[in-house]
């Protein structure tokens, strides 16, 4: 789906302030995968997913997207961001029309479709975030915070991209907001939607990704299963980012010599986990 | 495009013309721009020429730099140098591809000195801005304006206007960029079409900003009111503004270089 | 201290939940030296709440006290805002000048502190939140966490005895969330100042002495934090968090294993399942 290699961007080259964002990123992210990307802030993470949807261009390397090349002359950029939804963070500040039905059409009538072919597109975009279809005709300013943030992702899904990118989608969001959006992409997800998740949140991470990119000094740090990747806590550490709190009870009973797999990093498969042991230790 | 406007930018540094009080220098700017309509003959501006630079170069920035605030004004320039060229009657010096559009010998002339004047404006104000900071500014005009406060002049609400727009521009200057890249990937194109259709995409950019400005002007103001903040009445200032003798004597100075060039073109020397 | 007494507010009429209460009789009292936090989903009226401390909002019933100053009294208003000083959530919407000194020094100008004085002040507060080598930049430059930390010094410029800070970290990275945390934690051990952390980040909550829980305009669970945070359930029904450490003893509760429920750290969790392996 989309592939890079060899990526880099440098910001104002040749000025003073010249600034490598990322650099020699090679990675492919396929069909139907869930793939989170963590990094701290200027670790890359922004300036790399721009180049997903062609907002952005390689200083050098290569960007494909369905195997077009989006540096190509003739490459149709619009169609590439069709393919590729990019949701930015905040995403509801970027509401415009009186009503949330309008303001979610804004993309597919920028390609130009009928007017029921539209309409059609808005309310299965509705649907996919959850959001009441009464809520339609409201101002998008006058939806609650959780519901603003999904009115304004259904605006990019209107596109009916193939994959899904979203820069922090949580941030700002009560936990009870949070927990709706992420099952919702979860579920997008299931129905195969590709989805890359930009989060600081390593418990949002953990709750969805199947696969962890880590961005570090703009170049890739790590890339594997969220399990291989939140078994390297200190590694993770090192970069200024941390690991749920789930896997730091984990580490420390493995520093006290207790067995446990990799693959925990979860509620709920550390209770399991911790089951087998105590049953383990009673049997004895 | 943005970037290039050297005109508001501060460019820091300790020169003799970055200490000098910011009251004298928007006094002098003042000066500066009016006596400009009143030189005549290039002899005045031979005279202002020389002081211009000199003062560039006292400030210790580099004489490029100032002059690249021009560019964003070229066209400016260029269409004020060819109005007057052509439309001032007088003397036919050539005409334009045989149409009856002429050129005058008085406009070539007349179009000369527009070209100095503007130019001479652009680059002479803008080493108010790059030699001080826009708090220097803002507070400079603020006890300028402060005589006439009692004639309704309100000068600290202007100068604090002034200092908050200097303020949220670089702010605001991101969000937009943002939006763009945001309803770009929503497929909006702003590249393509007539200037209409081009206008017209423009309200996805415009309508979030300008929310987006109504949003953070309610915030700041509620951020302002929690600090104490209520008007101009009974405030101090964490700077005091001192006027030294050498700052009077360099502004007295100058002034007289001012006069000198404008004396000049009116003695009836070249 | 702080006493609200019975407080109730409403939005003005012309507004759609004009007959809803925001607030619906709150009853708080917070000791000097106290670090309360308050907690609660968006809409459950913790933000109305912090703007009652400064006189932002006035009460539509009750009273709020700001060491016996009622806030209701106009006269009082400058010399209520200067002891309670309030941090809001977007670091970019209350930094009002071009340098980063500036900011710090305008709450005492405008309270017409003398300049020396006001140059003291800048420079102390600017120590405390760490921020004194960045007193020349522009606070456009500046990381989210940073400039968070210029907002707290711009409050603390009025020598406050009371710091209210309404979600400081919600729009932050988690190095910006420790900064502010960390400074947060400083002025409240060390120098002694009172403070009201609004959030809905429960590992937050949990630096405090005490945390209220609000839902629908009531205070409807206080305590320390653990004591709070071992209601896991409640909470999760209020839409709240609870920590992971709490959650997973829950759930090994559930199973029907016998651990204590409130081990709020990782190490206390830690300890506490190989106590059962």
């Amino acid at each position: 789906m989309i592939k890079t290699q060899g990526l880099c961007h440098v910001y104002q080259p040749g000025s003073p302030f010249e600034k490598h964002a990322i650099e020699d990123i090679s990675l492919h992210i396929q069909k139907g995968e869930f793939v989170g990307i963590i990094g701290h802030t200027g670790s890359g993470k922004s300036t790399l997913i721009q180049h997903f949807n062609a907002l952005e261009m390689p200083t050098s390397g290569k960007v494909y997207v369905d195997g077009v090349d989006t540096s190509a002359p003739k490459a149709d950029l619009r169609l590439i961001r069709r393919k590729v939804g990019l949701v930015f963070q905040y995403p509801e500040h970027q509401f415009m029309e009186e009503t949330v039905r309008k303001d979610i059409a804004f993309g597919p009538s920028n390609l130009r479709l009928s007017q029921r072919d539209i309409e059609e597109c808005v309310l299965e975009a509705a649907a996919m975030v959850g959001l009441r279809p009464e809520l339609l005709d409201k101002s998008p300013f006058d939806l609650s915070g959780g519901e603003k943030r999904r009115a304004a992702i259904a605006g990019v899904l209107a596109m009916r991209p193939g994959v899904l990118v979203l820069d922090e989608p949580t941030a700002g969001l009560d936990p009870a907001g949070r927990d709706e959006l992420l099952t919702r992409i979860k579920e997008m997800h299931e129905n195969g939607l590709t989805v890359v998740l930009v989060s600081h949140s390593m418990e949002d991470i953990a709750k969805t990704a199947q696969r962890i990119i880590v961005l570090n000094e703009g170049r890739i740090a790590m890339d594997g299963s969220t399990a291989y990747v939140f078994s390297h806590a200190d590694e993770l550490g090192a970069m200024g980012l941390s690991v749920p709190q789930v896997s730091v009870v984990m580490a420390l009973l493995r520093k006290q010599g207790v067995s446990i797999p990799d693959a925990v990093y979860t509620v709920d498969q550390a209770k399991r986990v911790i089951i087998g042991l105590y049953n383990k230790a009673h049997k004895e | 495009m943005l970037k290039d406007i050297t005109l508001g930018q501060y460019y820091p540094g300790n020169s003799p013309v970055h200490r000098m009080d910011p009251r004298l220098k928007i006094l002098l700017t003042v000066l500066y721009a009016t006596l400009l309509f009143f030189i005549k003959g290039f002899l005045g501006y031979g005279v202002v020429f020389i002081f211009t630079v000199g003062v560039i170069g006292l400030a210790g920035i580099p004489v490029p730099y100032v002059v690249r605030g021009l560019r964003p004004l070229f066209f400016v320039i260029v269409f004020t140098a060819a109005i007057n060229i052509f439309m001032t009657p007088g003397r036919t010096a050539f005409r334009l591809f045989d149409t009856p559009i002429a050129a005058t010998h008085e406009g070539i002339y007349m179009a000369v000195y527009m070209v100095l004047r503007l130019s001479f404006l652009v680059v002479g104000t803008s080493v108010l801005t790059l030699t001080s900071s826009p708090v220097a500014l803002t507070d400079g005009l603020e006890r300028l304006l402060g005589p006439f406060k009692k004639i309704g002049v309100p000068a600290h609400e202007i100068a604090m206007m002034m200092s908050i727009a200097i303020r949220f521009i670089p702010t605001l200057m991101e969000e937009t960029q943002k939006i763009i890249k945001a309803q770009k990937a929503r497929g909006a194109d702003f590249e393509s079409g007539n200037i209409f259709r081009r206008a017209k995409a423009l309200t996805p950019i415009l309508v979030p900003l300008f929310m987006g400005a109504f949003r953070r002007a309610d915030e700041l103001a509620l951020a302002m009111e929690s600090r104490c903040y209520n008007g101009g009445e009974n405030r101090t200032r964490l700077k005091q503004m001192h006027m030294t003798l050498s700052d009077c004597l360099s502004a007295a100075i100058a002034a007289l270089v001012l006069a000198a060039a404008v004396t000049v073109g009116y003695m009836g020397i070249l | 201290m702080i006493q609200v007494e019975n407080l109730t507010y409403r939005y003005p009429k012309g507004d759609d939940h004009a007959q809803t209460y925001v607030l619906d009789g709150i009853d708080i009292k917070i000791q000097p030296g106290e670090f309360v936090a308050v907690v609660g989903h968006n809409g459950s009226g913790k933000s109305t709440l912090a703007k009652h401390f400064n006189g932002i909002l006035l009460p539509a019933g009750g009273k709020v006290y700001i060491d016996s100053l009622d806030t209701a009294d106009r006269a009082l208003l400058f010399e209520i805002r200067r002891r309670v000083g309030m941090v809001f959530q977007n670091p970019d919407n209350q930094i009002v000048a071009t340098i980063v000194e500036e900011d710090v020094a305008f709450a005492p100008e405008n309270l017409g502190v003398a300049p020396e004085e006001i140059r003291r002040r800048v420079d102390w507060a600017l120590k405390a939140v760490g921020m004194y080598d960045k007193r020349m930049h522009a606070p456009h430059l500046l990381s989210g966490g940073q400039k968070q930390r210029v907002a707290i010094a711009g409050v603390l410029a009025m020598t406050p005895a009371y710091i209210v800070l309404d979600e400081p970290t919600a729009m932050l990275d988690p190095v910006g969330r420790r900064e502010v945390l960390d400074t947060v934690l400083k002025l409240n051990r060390q120098e002694h100042m009172t403070v009201i952390l609004i959030t809905h980040f429960m590992e937050e909550a949990a630096l405090a002495d005490r945390v209220l829980v609000m839902q629908d305009g009531r205070i409807c669970m206080q305590g320390t934090p653990k004591e709070v945070f071992v209601q896991a359930r409640a909470l999760k029904s209020m839409g709240l968090d609870v920590p992971q450490t709490i959650e997973l003893m829950y759930a090994l509760k559930a199973a029907g294993l016998n651990v204590a429920l409130d081990t709020v750290t990782a190490e206390e969790c830690a300890e506490e399942i190989m106590k059962l392996i």
